[in-house]
């Protein structure tokens, strides 16, 4: 960080990698991260489903870390790493937790999804063997309202074995 | 004729290949990478955003709304109040409301009093979405506030406040003090059978007052066109096709036919999203004062406070039988605290009132329904449309009755419930039963459930209690009563290429119905579903259809989207016999190939069919194609069954109802009044099952969502109509953690196939949300011999209820 | 929200002299408390002092016989560190069930106890261990014991110009153990009710006791009652449960939307009986 024995300022300069991307902007202070990416870059898959950091479909990874973008100010993402859903395919090539939540139907509506594609790639990057207690502790952040949740267990589970396979 | 003409109308006689298969979700890749575009995500230029400014008084005079500071924060384009926004709009209602009963009692903005916390006061309009927070926290008012009534009972109070002063005074009205409309739905003579019965059970039950949320918020983007004078509107809707008609009632000088109404893809509906709401119609206006786009995009506080949810309801029922265990009558007083506005308030009683005899075989059922303004959030449609109360209630009132009569629960429903070789028929209400096999889903329930070995309550080995309970409905699949017609409209083209497009009015919110679709027209037309895309919702380009609600689309859109299918199919055929030089009737399409049926070997790739048919030498085509092919089937479905409402409430207004049953097992905690779902099992009968993955998705997102309500959610308020769970923080969803796992094969599907759709498919995304209720209810009593008269069934209602009834344990 | 300036010092001096010079400034941490605040319009505040860009500050040692936790230690990494699971074990289980994965990620101990939100898990924790609260400003450095820093609903003895620089646990061995519970509505939520109890046994009999409740009240509460059932008496089922009872029944809770007063004693009432429990078998060397 750079402000260090400088005045408070409410605009600042942000340097962010967002999914391998450098970013840099002037932004208010108090910008959102969860704004960061949906109005200045146009993230848009970073979805805002409540104000008081609950529903989890705004999570996006900062530094590995699943976390409520919604929750945290843009300007704490300066000089670090983010990834939204938009980041984890390959050239178009679904990443393993995205496939297997089409495959599964670990969604319906679709709002939630990112925030669940993410939460669960952060866990199992974190734990690749999960147990199904394992898997609901994990996504305890996040509400979905259409599934009943089953699906997506089964998708993340799905996910994990074809991540320890090296589909 | 082609072999695969419809049967009545449009069933397909060539084996289905896609239909009834695990096909993966056309709108999956999209949502897994997050490029779906959500009405947030929409902007355009020049947008402005919308807020309004609500009230935090749940009943109060407004006294001098000042606006001053707020038009002073930079970037605020105008602030108004009523008075600015009268002259260009009108009060409303939902459309049935209005027609036939009369109260017209909501405003876009709040004139002299607010009636809820959350009411509309003011709207901002500025250039960017923090601004407009800003600038709404800005504005002043000053309230006189009036005293509030919350409970439907003590509205009706001679001493209880009016809440609508002006239209309980007008006489050409049927309010009266608070009371909004009183009715009844009367099949045979309850009264002569009450009196003439062995055995009446009696009980009074309330359900909690919930909110489906649906995890996107609300919201629109209105964009006028001061040019072509057309307004075209983005909206996160269930009914892209009726909006336009909906807004236009409330904004002066606005035509439907001069509303574009376009869909985001829509972050789940649940029934919220039926309905026409103040921030459409707001959104509207500024953009026609502006003309600039208006975004106005609700945040969670506001849902919680006016998204709009499932009615609470009291219902104080009988249930009258003979001693064999006949059940004689059904006799029950409804009181809904319809709350601030009546919005659905009156189609949903009148609707749940109709079908709440279920799949029972009762002569005799009177309902009688009171809808009551108080100060709280107004409700609307939801997930089950007043299903979920009425059944809570009954299937209670039958579990009692079974006690009573010494039966077992199971038995005595047995006895009432139609067989198949029964139907078609007609109930009490005029309900048309056909093609449902009611008996064979109950059996296999007891079956899958092992009701005789739970049944009774017992200890588990870790010392809780544990019992079984059940419940069923009779689900509607549309209601032509509700909108004056049921119709869906659907075009389908090929293009040169080979590819198909569906155009359908229908709108996509999760329930995978386009999917479905997709894949009744790829059987349809013999070509794979990766050929397939369906369009949704747009007004402009797709055919008129009611939307999604009411278990309706599949039957309704997908009917008519295979209708359409066929139509283009018989086109196909009649080129291809040509080009193939074969008769018609030896015409075989399947695997994206055209072919001779007997001689398979003679075929073509529907690739180079399109190619041939519409950009090669015309002079190979039949005569009648040479001046250009167009390929493209039409159709519209529209139900030649439903039946308008009668004066005493009765008709069979639905095309179709599917039978549903659930059954779970709890055990409950008797240290902490918890209750764990052990096991679940659901029968129903929703005819040909189009895609068992999205299908058994439907079910458990039900199951789910209502355990949500059952177990969990509620909202509360104070005295004086504060609300007490604004927030998730307090307002409790269920999360992965709460729910139990609902495995598919906890799911039977009976699948008698309804010969008035397509492919034989009814409607089932609605039903378990209505069954769970009185399934877990049942259950809980069986365990612990204890009734519980209001919903939800959460600790803190366990608890001092396990200590009442002296089965504590620390 | 709100404009708002921001700073990100690196050393807690800095830290320091902007709390004393900047009107109506706040440390942000984890941000898990304050931004929904911030987003609803709750909290109104001028400058925001971010102590994410502090330098070692991110720490959890063990030392003197402390497991000391710096300003910026996440729940998640308490949760998950070997030294907090050797030494003050119930400090992992307590941060590992505080809200979800996410707000684990980012929330902070030293924020939780500076915030003394009611329903807050570390206050409780910290009234029962009797945990050390370092705090600094520029007037220097205070050390806060953990059973008499709360004084409900928000309030501690913190000054304004000050702020939580290090949390020190004791290490928790047999003959003493700990249990805590909590009960929330559904996963990831405020807890509606917590207690934690600590036990010293000797020669077979309690020789310290304390019993600690939380979110039913406004802030950490001493269940002097129970504590005296305890004290001196062999940890039978039946003194346990005697004790539990007394803690239910003489606590004051709030009613609210989560629950009557009845229903909150009652699962006090459980929820003591689990932890007391807990906290003997654990002070006998149990798990
Ligand atoms: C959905 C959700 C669920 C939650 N569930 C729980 C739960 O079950 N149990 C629980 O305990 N907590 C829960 N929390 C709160 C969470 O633990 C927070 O992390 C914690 O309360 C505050 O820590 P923070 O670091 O995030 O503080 P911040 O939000 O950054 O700050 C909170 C307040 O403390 C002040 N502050 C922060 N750090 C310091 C410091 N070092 N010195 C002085 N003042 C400081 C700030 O100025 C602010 O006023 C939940 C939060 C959310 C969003």
């Amino acid at each position: 960080m750079s402000n260090t024995n400088q005045e408070p300022q409410s605009e600042l300069v942000v340097n962010v990698t967002v999914n391998g991307s450098e970013t840099r902007e002037i932004i208010p202070a108090r910008t959102l991260l969860s704004e960061y990416v949906r109005d200045h870059l146009y993230l848009t898959g970073t979805h805002r489903g409540c104000e008081t950091a609950k529903c989890g479909a705004c999570t996006v990874l900062l530094d590995g870390k699943a976390v409520k973008s919604c929750n945290v100010l843009a300007v704490q993402a300066n000089g670090k790493n983010v990834t939204t859903v938009e980041g984890l395919d390959d050239n178009g090539t679904l990443s393993p937790v995205q496939q297997s939540f089409w495959d599964n139907h670990g969604m319906q509506c679709g709002y939630c999804t990112p925030g669940f594609v993410i939460t669960s790639t952060a866990l199992l990057n974190e734990n690749p063997n999960p147990t199904v207690d394992e898997i609901r502790f994990g996504l305890a952040g996040n509400i979905c309202r259409c599934t009943g949740y089953t699906k997506i267990i089964e998708s993340v589970q799905d996910a994990a074995q074809r991540i320890n396979k090296g589909a | 004729m082609s072999k695969t003409q419809l049967k009545s109308p449009t069933q397909t006689t060539s084996t289905n290949t896609v239909v009834g298969t695990r096909v993966n979700t056309k709108i999956g890749r999209k949502l897994v990478t997050g490029t779906g575009r959500f009405l947030d995500d929409i902007v355009l230029p020049g947008m402005l955003h919308a807020r309004f400014v609500r009230s935090p008084h749940a009943h109060a005079r407004i006294l001098n709304i000042d606006t001053t500071k707020a038009m002073q924060i930079p970037g605020v384009e105008l602030v108004w109040t009523a008075e600015d926004i009268d002259p260009y709009v009108l009060p409303f209602s939902h459309p049935e409301n209005a027609k036939h009963l009369g109260f017209v009692d909501e405003e876009v903005l709040a004139s002299d009093r607010v009636r809820y916390v959350g009411d509309e006061v003011a709207v901002v309009l500025a250039k960017d979405r923090n601004t407009a927070i800003e600038a709404a926290d800005a504005v002043e008012v000053e309230y006189e506030k009036i005293p509030a009534v919350i409970d439907a009972e003590s509205a009706l109070l001679d001493e209880a406040t009016i809440i609508h002063p002006r239209l309980s005074a007008d006489p050409d009205n049927p309010i009266n003090g608070n009371l909004i409309y009183a009715g009844k739905t009367v099949g045979g003579d309850t009264k002569t059978a009450l009196s003439n019965a062995d055995v009446i059970v009696e009980a009074t039950f309330t359900n909690n007052k919930t909110n489906p949320s649906p995890l996107e918020p609300h919201g629109c983007i209105a964009d006028w066109n001061n040019g072509d004078q057309k307004l075209t509107l983005w909206a996160s809707t269930q009914v892209p096709h009726r909006l336009p008609e909906l807004i236009s009632t409330a904004v002066v000088g606005l035509n439907p036919t001069n509303i574009i109404c376009k869909i985001s893809d829509v972050g789940g509906g649940f029934g919220a999203k039926v309905g026409r709401y103040s921030h459409h119609v707001a959104t509207c206006v500024l953009s026609m004062h502006t003309g600039k786009p208006v975004k106005m995009f609700l945040d969670r506080i506001e849902e919680m406070q006016a998204g709009r949810g499932r009615y609470d309801e009291t219902m104080n029922g009988r249930l009258a039988l003979s001693k064999e265990g006949k059940m004689l009558a059904l006799d029950i007083d409804m009181l809904q605290n319809t709350g601030a506005y009546a919005n659905y308030g009156a189609v949903i009683a009148k609707s749940s009132a109709l079908t709440c005899g279920g799949p029972y075989l009762i002569p005799n059922q009177e309902i009688r329904y009171k809808l009551v303004y108080t100060n709280i959030m107004p409700g609307t449609a939801v997930r089950g449309f007043g299903n979920p109360q009425f059944m809570y209630a009954i299937e209670q009132l039958i579990d009692l009755a079974a006690e009573e009569l010494g039966m077992d629960a199971f038995d005595l429903r047995l006895l009432n419930v139609p067989k198949l070789s029964d139907l078609p028929l007609r109930t009490a209400t005029r309900l048309k039963l056909r093609d449902m096999d009611v008996y064979g889903c109950l059996t296999q329930l007891r079956e899958r459930i092992d009701w005789d070995s739970n049944r009774g309550g017992r200890r588990t080995k870790d010392g809780k209690l544990r019992g079984v309970g059940m419940g069923t409905v009779m689900q509607r699949n549309g209601n032509k009563s509700a909108k004056g017609a049921d119709y869906s409209g659907a075009i389908v083209r090929m293009d040169r290429f080979g590819s198909v497009t569906i155009f359908s009015g229908t709108s996509s919110i999760g329930t995978g119905t386009t999917t479905g679709i997709v894949q009744m027209v790829s059987d349809t037309l013999g070509v794979s579903v990766d050929r397939v895309n369906i369009v949704v919702g747009d007004t402009d380009i797709t055919p008129e259809d009611m939307g999604v609600w009411g278990d309706r689309s599949s039957v309704f859109a997908g009917t008519a989207a295979t209708m359409a299918a066929k139509k283009l199919r018989e086109k196909i055929i009649h080129l291809a016999a040509h080009l193939l030089d074969i008769p018609e009737s030896n015409v075989g399409m399947s695997d994206d190939k055209i072919f001779d049926i007997n001689k398979p070997k003679n075929t073509m790739s529907i690739e180079d069919f399109a190619n041939l048919a519409t950009y090669g030498d015309q002079t190979n085509r039949p005569l009648e194609f040479q001046s250009g092919v167009s390929l493209v089937g039409e159709a519209r479905f529209e139900t030649q069954e439903g039946e308008f409402m009668d004066e005493d409430g009765t008709g069979s207004v639905s095309h179709v109802y599917t039978f549903s049953s659930a059954a779970v097992i709890v055990d409950v905690d008797l240290s902490t009044g918890e209750i764990d779902i052990v096991d679940i099992a659901i029968a129903e009968d929703a005819g040909t099952i189009i895609n068992p993955k999205l299908a058994s998705g439907q079910v458990q997102g039900a199951v789910i969502q209502a355990l949500g309500e059952v177990l969990l959610e509620g909202y509360q308020y104070e005295s004086d109509g504060s609300l007490m769970t604004g927030t998730l923080l307090d307002y409790h969803l269920p999360t992965v953690v709460d729910m139990p796992i609902v495995p598919e094969d906890s799911i039977i599907h009976v699948e008698t196939p309804d010969p008035t759709t397509s492919f034989g498919q009814k409607g089932l995304g609605e039903c378990a949300t209505v069954t769970i209720f009185p399934a877990v209810a049942n259950a809980v009593a069986d365990a612990t011999g204890i009734r519980f008269p209001t919903l939800p069934l959460s600790p803190s209602r366990v608890l001092p209820a396990l200590i009442k009834a002296g089965l504590r344990e620390l | 929200m709100r404009d708002f300036t921001y700073i990100c010092p690196e050393s807690i001096d800095e830290v320091c002299q902007l709390l004393s010079e900047q009107e109506n400034a706040f440390i942000i941490a984890g941000g898990q408390s304050l931004l929904p605040l911030l987003r609803l319009r709750a909290a109104d505040l001028s400058c925001l002092i971010d102590i994410n860009g502090l330098k070692n500050a991110n720490y959890i040692t063990f030392e003197d016989q402390k497991v000391k936790v710096g300003p910026t230690a996440r729940h998640a990494e308490v949760a998950n560190s070997e030294t907090v699971q050797n030494h003050c074990l119930v400090l992992s289980q307590v941060a590992s069930h505080i809200g979800d994965v996410q707000v684990r990620n980012r929330g902070t101990i030293c924020g939780s106890v500076a915030n003394a939100d009611p329903a807050g898990d570390p206050p409780i924790l910290c009234a029962l261990l009797d945990t050390e609260i370092q705090a600094n400003s520029i007037r220097g450095e205070t050390t806060y014991s953990g059973s008499d820093f709360f004084h409900g609903f928000y309030a501690t003895d913190l000054e304004e110009d000050e702020f939580v620089t290090e949390v020190r646990f004791p290490e928790i061995s047999p003959p003493t153990g700990v249990g805590y519970e909590k009960w929330e509505p559904s996963e990831g939520a405020y807890p509606v009710a917590t207690v934690g109890a600590l036990i010293t046994l000797e020669a077979g009999s309690i020789s310290e006791a304390k019993i600690v409740t939380g979110a039913i009240e406004p802030g950490p509460t001493f269940a002097e009652e129970a504590i005296d059932i305890l004290v001196g008496q062999k940890p039978t089922t039946e003194l346990i449960t005697q004790a539990a009872i007394s803690v239910g029944e003489n606590s004051d809770p709030i009613d609210d939307a989560e629950g009557s007063i009845l229903f909150k004693q009652e699962l006090m009432k459980t929820l003591s009986k689990r932890a007391i429990t807990t906290a003997v078998t654990s002070a006998q060397g149990g798990a």
